[in-house]
C-alpha cells in the first residue's frame, strides 16, 4: 500500500473513535431538541443567520475575538492554538494533494506527509513547507503560553487557573506533546533528507550535527501518532469537546434556540461548549471577596456535565450574571443553575392556593403600583414613591398595600420553578381589577419577573424608568444640588434587564454623578442576592464590604441604588450613606 | 504595698465605671474617671424605673454619684481617650484635651451603645414618627410622665417589638442582649399603670426570664396588668392613612399571619459594643466577638484582660443588667487590689 505505515494506526483509531462518538452525541442531542425548536431551525436555515453563524465560527472558534477583547494575552494563546492548528490541517490537505496528486485519501496521509514525501519534490513544495512551518511555530507558541499559564496564571493575565478532571489532564498532556513531537519528527526527517523549511529544516540540520537523525525520525513519528491517538480518544470526554460543541452552539443559538425547562438538546450543546477557560472565576465575587473557589460557572457546568453536581455547588451562586457577561462562548449558565437546583421543599409541593380565597377589593387608577416585599421592608423607598405619585398628580392604585403577595421570583430562584403560579394568578387578578394602563414596581426583582413571567397586557416600568418619564414629561421638577453620587447598578435591573441610562439621566439632574469602573455591565452584585441559599453570614459580609469599599473609592456623599435589597444590604454595614433613587428624587422635587 | 502611690484610670463614667472607682477609692487608691460626655452616669441618666422592682433610676444615679464624690476620685468629663499604650509596666494615656497620664492600672468601663434601630428599616424607625426605641420610651416617662404619640395623644394601642438587633442574623448579631425581654415586660406594665385604657401587645421570639423575680413579673404582667403577648417576630411595619402603624407578624403558636394596628410601636433595641469599646478592644487586640472586650477567662479571670494591669468592667464585655454591672464593677475593684498585692 502506498502512503501507509503501521505507525499511523494509533492516529487512525483515534480519528475513527472521535468522530463516531462525536456524531453519536450530536445526533442524540439533535433528536432531543423539541419540535417547536426544530421548526424554528427550519425557518431560519436559509437566512442570513446561517451566514452570520459561519462568520461567528471563524471569529470565535478560530480567532477567539471575544477573549482577545477582555484579555489579549489569553486571547492570543487560544487563537494561536486553534487558528494555527486549523490552518495546518487546511494547508496540509492542499500540500498533500500537491504531493500525491490525489484529492481523496485517508486523513493520515496529510498528517504524516513529511514521512511519506520527505523532500520538496512537488509543485510549490517550498512555499507549502514554509507556510506549514509558520503555523507549526504559531501553535508551539500557543502551547508554550498554555504551559506557562498553567503554572503561572498571572503571566496569562489571569488570577487562578482552572482545576481539571482526569480526562482533562490526559487530554492536556497529550495535546502538549503532539506539536513538539511533530516538530521533532519533521526536523529529524528534514535532517535525514536535507529538506524542510526555516523551522524544521534548520532544526534538522542542527540535530544532524550531534544526533543519529536517520534512526530517530521513525520512532518520533510513532510518538506523534500515539499522542494524536490518545488526544482524540480523550477529547470527547474532556473539556476539548468544546472545539466541536461550540460550532453546534453558534449555529443553534443564531437560529433562535435557548435553554428552556430541561437540560437536553440545546442545553447539551451549551454544556459541552465550555472550554473551562476560567474567565468566570476571575470576575466572580464569591472568589474575589469571599474566597469560595469551587462553585463558579466553570465548575458548575463541569459537574453538571459529568453528573457529579452537589447541592452546594448548585446553590452557592448569587446569580448576578457577571460570569455570563464575560463568557467568551456566551453560555447562559444561570438558566442551567436554576434547572439544576433541587426544589427546597423536596417532594412537598408548597400550597399558596389560600391566596385565591383572599378577598381584596381594589380601587382603580391609571397606574398600578406594586412596591414588592423588599420595598415594604425599606419603607423610606415606599414613602418616597407615594410622595412622587402625589407630587406628579398621578391617579394610582397601590396593589400590594395591605394584603399583597410576593411576586414569586425568590421562590423560583430557589429552584421551585412552578411554585410561584398561585402568586402570579393572584397578583394578575389585582392588576387587572385596577384597570391601570401601566404597572410601576420599585423592586428590580419583581420588575424582571413581571416582565418575563406574567405576560401582562400592560407595560411594566421600574420606578427608575417611571421617574425619568415623569421628569421628561415635566410632571416633576428636580433641584440640582452639589451632592456627589455613585450609582450602583442592581443586577436584576442592569445586567439582567438592561436598564442603565434612565437612573443616570435622573441623577445628573439632582446632583453630581461620578462614574466608576464597576458600572453598567461590569457592575458588582451588592452581595445580598436572594438567589444564594448556601453562603454564610461572614462570607456575605465580606462581599458586601468589598463592594462598598470599591464603589466609595472616590468618596461620594451618597451611594445611590435602585433596588430595595441592594439598599438594605449596603445599609446594614453603616459605612456610607445609601439611598434609593426614589428617596433622592423625593427629597429634591 | 502602699496604695497611696498607685494611680488608676477608669475609662467610662457609667454605673460600671463609677462603682469601680468608688470601691477603689475606698481601698485607698488614687482614681481618675475619664468620661467622654459632659455628665457622669452613662445610659442610666436616661432611664425611668429599673426592673424588676420599679426602683427610680434617678435615685440610683444620685447614689452612685454621691459615692463617687470622694477625695481620692478625680472626675474628668467631656474628655475622651485618644490613645492607650503600655510600656515597661506603666500605661500611657493621651486624652482629647492633650493630657498625658501614666497610671499603674487601667479599668475599661467603656460600656455599650443601643442598637441603631435605623438598621432595621422594615420596622420604620426614622421613617414613621410613631416608631420609637425603648430608650426613647424611658425618656418619655422620665420627662413627661406619660406616653404620647407624636401629636400628643395617649395611644390606644402600643406594640412592643422584642429582639431588635439581637438574635438577628440579618444584622449580624447572633447573640441575645439579655435585658430587653424583661425591659419589655417592665415597660408594658408601666404603660398599663399610667394609661389603663391603653392595650399593650408584645411581639417576641422567646421570653427569656432568667433573672431573679423576672418570671414572676412576666406572669404578673399578664394576670394583673393584662399585657398581651404574641409569639412571632414582626416582618414589617407600615403607616396607614390615619397615622397608625400597621404591624405584620406571624403568630407562631397558631401558625397564622396576623396584622395589628397600633398607635405607637416601641422597639426593644439590643446592646452593642459602644464605639470606644469597639475601638480599644481592637487596638489593644483583645477583641472578642462583636467588638466587645475579651477577658482572660470567662469563669475565673473575667475582670482581667489579657493585658497585664488592664481590667474590664460591665457591659464593655457584653450584655449585662445594671445589677450585674454593679456586681462586676465591685469584683473588678477587688481584682485590681489583688494585682497590686503582687506587683
Amino acid at each position: 500500500m502506498e502512503y501507509f505505515d503501521i505507525f499511523v494506526i494509533p492516529f487512525t483509531i483515534g480519528v475513527i473513535f472521535l468522530f463516531s462518538i462525536l456524531i453519536g452525541k450530536f445526533v442524540y442531542w439533535f433528536i432531543q431538541i423539541p419540535r417547536r425548536d426544530k421548526r424554528l431551525i427550519g425557518k431560519n436555515f436559509f437566512t442570513v443567520k446561517t451566514l452570520k453563524s459561519i462568520w461567528e465560527c471563524i471569529t470565535e472558534c478560530l480567532l477567539h475575538v471575544r477573549i482577545f477583547k477582555t484579555n489579549p494575552r489569553l486571547g492570543f494563546m487560544h487563537m494561536s492554538i486553534a487558528f494555527g492548528w486549523f490552518m495546518m490541517i487546511l494547508v496540509g490537505k492542499f500540500q498533500s494533494t500537491a504531493a500525491t496528486g490525489m484529492w481523496i485519501e485517508p486523513p493520515h496521509v496529510a498528517i504524516f506527509l513529511k514521512y511519506f514525501v520527505p523532500t520538496e519534490s512537488y509543485r510549490f513544495a517550498h512555499l507549502f513547507a514554509a507556510v506549514m512551518d509558520f503555523f507549526l511555530l504559531l501553535v508551539l507558541t500557543g502551547i508554550i503560553l498554555a504551559a506557562v499559564k498553567r503554572f503561572r496564571p498571572q503571566a496569562a493575565g489571569m488570577k487562578r487557573p482552572t482545576k481539571h478532571t482526569t480526562f482533562d489532564k490526559v487530554a492536556l498532556i497529550s495535546l502538549w506533546a503532539i506539536f513538539p513531537l511533530r516538530l521533532l519528527a519533521e526536523s529529524f526527517t528534514s535532517g535525514t533528507y536535507d529538506s524542510g523549511s526555516f523551522l524544521t529544516g534548520s532544526l534538522g540540520r542542527l540535530f544532524e550535527l550531534f544526533l543519529p537523525v536517520e534512526s530517530l525520525y521513525y520512532p518520533a513519528f510513532w510518538g506523534y501518532s500515539i499522542a494524536l491517538g490518545i488526544f482524540f480518544c480523550a477529547m470527547p470526554f474532556s473539556r476539548y469537546m468544546h472545539i466541536f460543541g461550540e460550532i453546534g452552539l453558534i449555529f443553534l443559538r443564531n437560529w433562535g434556540l435557548k435553554t428552556e425547562n430541561k437540560v437536553e438538546g440545546f442545553a447539551n450543546f451549551e454544556l459541552h461548549s465550555c472550554s473551562r477557560c476560567g474567565m468566570c472565576i476571575d470576575v466572580c465575587q464569591l472568589s474575589t471577596a469571599a474566597k469560595i473557589n469551587d462553585v463558579q460557572s466553570v465548575y458548575f457546568l463541569r459537574d453538571e456535565r459529568y453528573n457529579t453536581l452537589s447541592r452546594r455547588v448548585a446553590n452557592n451562586c448569587l446569580m448576578c450574571g457577571r460570569c455570563e457577561e464575560v463568557c467568551p462562548v456566551l453560555i447562559k449558565s444561570n438558566r442551567h443553575r436554576l434547572l439544576m437546583r433541587k426544589s427546597p421543599f423536596g417532594t412537598v409541593t408548597p400550597d399558596f392556593s389560600y391566596l385565591q380565597r383572599n378577598e381584596i377589593s381594589i380601587s382603580s387608577g391609571d397606574v398600578a403600583y406594586f412596591a414588592g416585599c423588599m420595598t415594604h421592608l425599606t419603607s423610606s423607598i415606599k414613602m418616597s414613591m407615594l410622595r412622587i405619585f402625589e407630587k406628579a398628580d398621578v391617579h394610582y392604585t397601590f396593589i400590594d398595600e395591605e394584603k399583597g403577595a410576593c411576586c414569586g421570583r425568590p421562590i423560583m430562584l430557589s429552584g421551585a420553578l412552578n411554585a410561584a403560579d398561585d402568586m402570579i394568578a393572584f397578583n394578575k387578578k389585582l392588576i387587572k381589577e385596577s384597570g391601570a394602563k401601566l404597572l410601576v414596581t420599585s423592586c428590580p426583582i419583581c420588575y424582571k419577573f413581571f416582565n418575563e413571567n406574567y405576560k401582562l397586557d400592560i407595560p411594566v416600568m421600574h420606578h427608575t424608568e417611571y421617574i425619568n418619564f415623569l421628569v421628561k414629561e415635566r410632571k416633576i421638577k428636580l433641584q440640582k444640588t452639589a451632592e456627589k453620587y455613585v450609582y450602583h447598578d442592581p443586577c436584576e435591573l442592569g445586567r439582567l434587564s438592561g436598564i442603565y441610562e434612565q437612573p443616570r439621566t435622573v441623577l445628573q439632574k439632582t446632583g453630581i454623578l461620578v462614574s466608576v469602573p464597576e458600572e453598567k455591565e461590569d457592575a458588582l452584585c451588592c452581595g445580598g442576592s436572594l438567589a444564594n441559599t448556601e453562603i454564610n453570614y461572614a462570607e456575605r459580609g465580606n462581599i458586601v464590604r468589598d463592594v462598598i469599599c470599591t464603589l466609595s473609592a472616590d468618596e461620594p456623599d451618597c451611594l445611590v441604588t435602585a433596588c430595595p435589597l441592594c439598599k438594605k444590604t449596603f445599609n446594614k454595614e453603616r459605612i456610607i450613606d445609601v439611598k434609593d433613587i426614589a428617596e433622592v428624587v423625593a427629597s429634591q422635587m | 504595698m502602699n496604695e497611696n502611690s498607685k494611680q488608676i484610670v477608669v475609662v467610662g463614667g457609667g454605673p460600671g465605671g463609677l462603682e469601680t472607682a468608688s470601691m477603689l477609692a475606698r481601698m485607698g487608691f488614687d482614681v481618675e474617671i475619664i468620661e467622654k460626655e459632659d455628665v457622669i452616669g452613662g445610659h442610666l441618666n436616661q432611664y425611668y424605673q429599673l426592673f424588676p422592682n420599679f426602683r427610680d433610676a434617678g435615685e440610683l444615679t444620685q447614689e452612685l454619684k454621691e459615692r463617687a464624690a470622694h477625695p481620692k476620685i478625680k472626675i474628668s468629663t467631656g474628655e475622651s481617650l485618644l490613645d492607650l499604650t503600655r510600656n515597661d509596666g506603666k500605661f500611657e494615656i493621651l486624652t482629647s484635651k492633650r493630657r498625658k497620664i501614666n497610671p499603674d492600672a487601667v479599668v475599661m468601663a467603656t460600656g455599650f451603645d443601643p442598637f441603631e434601630a435605623e438598621r432595621k428599616e422594615e420596622f420604620g424607625y426614622g421613617v414613621y414618627p410613631n416608631v420609637i426605641t425603648s430608650i426613647e420610651l424611658e425618656k418619655m416617662f422620665r420627662e413627661q410622665g406619660k406616653v404620647t404619640t407624636v401629636d400628643g395623644r395617649i395611644p390606644e394601642r402600643v406594640g412592643i417589638v422584642h429582639c431588635v438587633g439581637s438574635r438577628d442574623e440579618k444584622v449580624g448579631n447572633f447573640y441575645c442582649s439579655r435585658i430587653c425581654c424583661i425591659c419589655g415586660v417592665k415597660q408594658a406594665i408601666e404603660i398599663r399603670k399610667h394609661h389603663p385604657e391603653t392595650r399593650v401587645t408584645n411581639f417576641y421570639m422567646d421570653m427569656r426570664m432568667s433573672g431573679q423575680y423576672f418570671e414572676e413579673l412576666y406572669r404578673q404582667s399578664q394576670e394583673r396588668w393584662g399585657v398581651y403577648y404574641v409569639r412571632g417576630r414582626i416582618s414589617e411595619a407600615a403607616m396607614t392613612v390615619d397615622g397608625k402603624i400597621r404591624v405584620k407578624a406571624e403568630d407562631t403558636l397558631i401558625a397564622k399571619p396576623v396584622t395589628l394596628s397600633v398607635d405607637l410601636l416601641v422597639l426593644m433595641v439590643g446592646i452593642e459594643a459602644s464605639n470606644s469599646t469597639k475601638e480599644f478592644s481592637k487596638r489593644l487586640e483583645i477583641e472578642s466577638d462583636y467588638g466587645f472586650f475579651r477577658s482572660r477567662d470567662r469563669h475565673s479571670e473575667d475582670q482581667e484582660s489579657p493585658v497585664d494591669g488592664l481590667f474590664l468592667a460591665g457591659t464593655a464585655k457584653g450584655p449585662a443588667s445594671i445589677k450585674e454591672t454593679l456586681a462586676d464593677a465591685r469584683a473588678t475593684a477587688g481584682k485590681v487590689w489583688e494585682y497590686f498585692q503582687n506587683n
